[in-house]
């Protein structure tokens, strides 16, 4: 056993050689095999799938700036999934996190008209969401994938019935007013704003004692147990890391991106929350992995745009391949446990 | 008053049957050791081809057969990949749901040309209506047999050597192992029929119940069904009584505004949003009293790896 152990194992740098090829390798190949299982589902249903690819890779990706634009909220909801994760917790209420980030934001900018504020606010929220469903997991022992699902929808209708009773805009009362004008931000800035974010988490996570303790909980419960580590106050603080990341998202959209308002149904958001579990998932939960796939999924949507209007096939296409993605990427993570067991790191 | 609380009973007894039926599948498969949250996506999935396949053949317990296996067959993905691959079952669900999402609103999409709903169904399954004074009330067969399935669980979990061969995997799977159990099949019988069981939730939704698809129409009650298997503590029989807390909940999110309205003459529109959380605040409540009392399956969600 020994001796499989230090040849399989090789020196440190195969090891290490060997781990950056499969963080790149694992998600691509997990992608390819969604995208060939999608397009099997997109021909039993009667669409092209090399149709429906080409125009959704060609056009999805050819307005760089734009696609930059898009990719904003999702950074900030792939980090609201990818935080908590990393310190064993999960964070499927991005959703609902998302709404109230956005909705406080709106109803912060009515009153400050300044953009900052807002957007502190939509963090702030969004934290106090996600630390409510870790609270009831640390110290109430509720499943937190079921508080936040619950969550989600409870945000969904209240957002939507603010909207519609208190801050609805005369002249158009599905929406809510526009953001005033002095808080509208500039797209470039959501992008900007976004990536300085996942830096600051990227800092937090590998740089500093807390995202140490962070990632000790995560890793091993047991090693955290005994080095002493308040378990229970990690998690809560990893998990309202992601919810205010996620409330940050939320804050952007009715700020940054044209006409500024939110809708009844949350056209702009809806989704949005979801997507970010997949985002941090093929970004390997790291945040710089984190914004290259953003721009990869923005792409995706985009073109997911696209096939809608030119070939007319949902674009709910794009959830089906991440959906498969996600499946798929759920292999290797325990494969590389049972390697540790054995002595294998990678 | 009286007519009130048998209205609400009646119809509760409609709305916790796709609940206890996934509540019973997910118990039954978290006994013997698997989780799988992916009892959202099932409903979507079986609801929207348990539909298809009674507007083909116009046979809605064909239809209801069709959820079943539709249920099972995701429930035997989901084995495969928590069993033979070790995957992360918790990813491995959420990826599910995402990709029944998607799919069911692509296969509305490219078979009605909808985007929201689609069409009612004619020919529902057969329903019992029983006049009592100015209301109807309507008791779906399902809805007995669900509570039936439920029974039937309990025995088969506590009272026959194959309940206690699944339980044993979902406690101590290496001891079960030992004693010659094979932990693998159990697993993956017990995923399979689980989620067969809430195949039938779904199909039950659109085949017996609204009599067409929307979109994401189990709206979080794979969830709710998940909340109650902790309720429950894992004993199919407390479930039937989760079920119908839930189902009330559920009925009251609907049933208040207009009973309000024809009482006090107030019209609620915006306002219904609001009665719209009233399920989900109270499975959130409802869990965070009861959850200190529970006691899951010692092995819940993490693969069995042979020696």
């Amino acid at each position: 056993m020994r001796k499989i152990f230090l040849e399989e194992a090789g020196s440190l740098y195969q090891r290490r050689a060997l781990r950056y090829l499969l963080v790149f390798l694992e998600p691509m190949t997990a992608f390819a095999i969604a995208t060939l299982i999608n397009a099997l589902i997109l021909y039993l249903l009667g669409y092209d799938p090399l149709e429906v690819y080409s125009v959704m890779f060609l056009t999805g990706y050819s307005d760089i700036h734009y696609l930059f634009i898009k990719s904003s909220p999702y950074i900030a909801t792939g980090l609201a999934f990818s935080t908590p994760f990393l310190a064993g917790i999960f964070n499927i209420g991005g959703e609902g996190q998302l709404y109230l980030g956005a909705l406080t934001a709106l109803l912060a900018s009515y009153v400050s008209r300044n953009f900052l504020i807002s957007i502190l606010t939509g963090f702030i929220a969004g934290a106090l969401l996600s630390g409510l469903t870790a609270f009831l997991r640390v110290y109430r022992n509720v499943n937190e994938v079921v508080t936040a699902i619950m969550l989600n929808w409870i945000m969904y209708y209240i957002t939507s019935y603010i909207i519609t009773v208190y801050i609805y805009d005369p002249f158009a009362p599905y929406q809510s007013r526009p953001v005033p004008r002095e808080a509208v931000i500039n797209p470039d800035l959501m992008f900007i704003i976004s990536v300085f974010t996942a830096l600051i988490i990227y800092i937090v996570l590998f740089y500093t004692s807390i995202g140490y303790m962070m990632r000790v909980v995560g890793r091993s419960f047991r090693s955290a147990v005994y080095s002493g580590i308040n378990i229970k106050r990690i998690m809560i603080l990893s998990m309202m890391i992601g919810g205010g990341s996620a409330g940050l998202g939320g804050a952007l959209i009715p700020l940054g991106t044209s006409p500024h308002v939110l809708d009844n149904t949350m056209s702009a958001l809806y989704g949005v929350g979801f997507m970010g579990i997949g985002i941090g998932l093929l970004g390997r939960n790291n945040p710089i992995g984190i914004i290259i796939a953003s721009i990869f999924i923005s792409g995706l949507i985009i073109g997911g745009q696209n096939v809608e209007r030119i070939i007319g096939a949902p674009p709910e296409v794009v959830d089906v391949i991440i959906g498969i993605t996600i499946v798929m990427l759920a292999i290797p993570y325990i494969l590389r446990n049972i390697l540790a067991k054995r002595g294998v790191y990678i | 008053m009286i007519s009130d609380i048998i209205v609400v009973s009646s119809l509760a007894l409609t709305s916790m049957t796709p609940i206890l039926l996934g509540s019973v599948g997910e118990i039954f498969t978290e006994k013997s050791g698997v989780v799988n949250i992916g009892i959202e996506g099932i409903f979507l999935l079986s609801a929207l081809i348990s539909l298809i396949i009674t507007f083909v053949t116009e046979d809605p317990y064909l239809g209801l057969f069709t959820g079943f296996l539709i249920g099972a067959f995701a429930g035997f993905i989901h084995a495969v990949f928590a069993v033979y691959l070790k995957s992360d079952q918790i990813i491995v669900g959420v990826g599910f749901n995402m990709l029944a999402y998607g799919a069911t609103v692509l296969m509305m999409v490219s078979i009605w040309q909808a985007h929201g709903a689609s069409p009612t169904l004619p020919t529902k399954t057969y329903v019992i209506s029983i006049p009592l004074g100015r209301d109807v009330i309507t008791i779906h067969p399902l809805s007995i047999m669900a509570i039936g399935l439920a029974i039937l669980f309990w025995w088969i979990l506590e009272k026959t050597s194959l309940g206690l061969k699944i339980r044993a995997c979902g406690e101590d799977p290496k001891s079960a192992e030992a004693s010659g159990v094979n932990v693998y099949l159990m697993r993956i019988i017990a995923t399979t029929v689980g989620g067969g069981l809430a195949g039938l939730g779904g199909a039950f939704l659109t085949v017996s119940w609204i009599g067409q698809f929307t979109r994401n129409i189990s709206a979080g009650r794979g969830f709710i069904a998940l909340a109650n298997v902790a309720f429950s503590n894992w004993n199919p029989l407390t479930a039937i009584l989760g079920a119908l807390i839930f189902g009330i909940f559920d009925v009251l999110a609907l049933y208040v505004p207009i009973k309000l309205s024809s009482l006090y003459g107030i019209v609620f529109t915006t306002q219904n949003n609001l009665f719209l959380t009233i399920p989900y605040l109270a499975t959130i409540i409802i869990v965070m009293i009861i959850s200190r009392r529970i006691k899951m399956p010692r092995s819940l969600g993490t693969p069995y790896i042979k020696e």
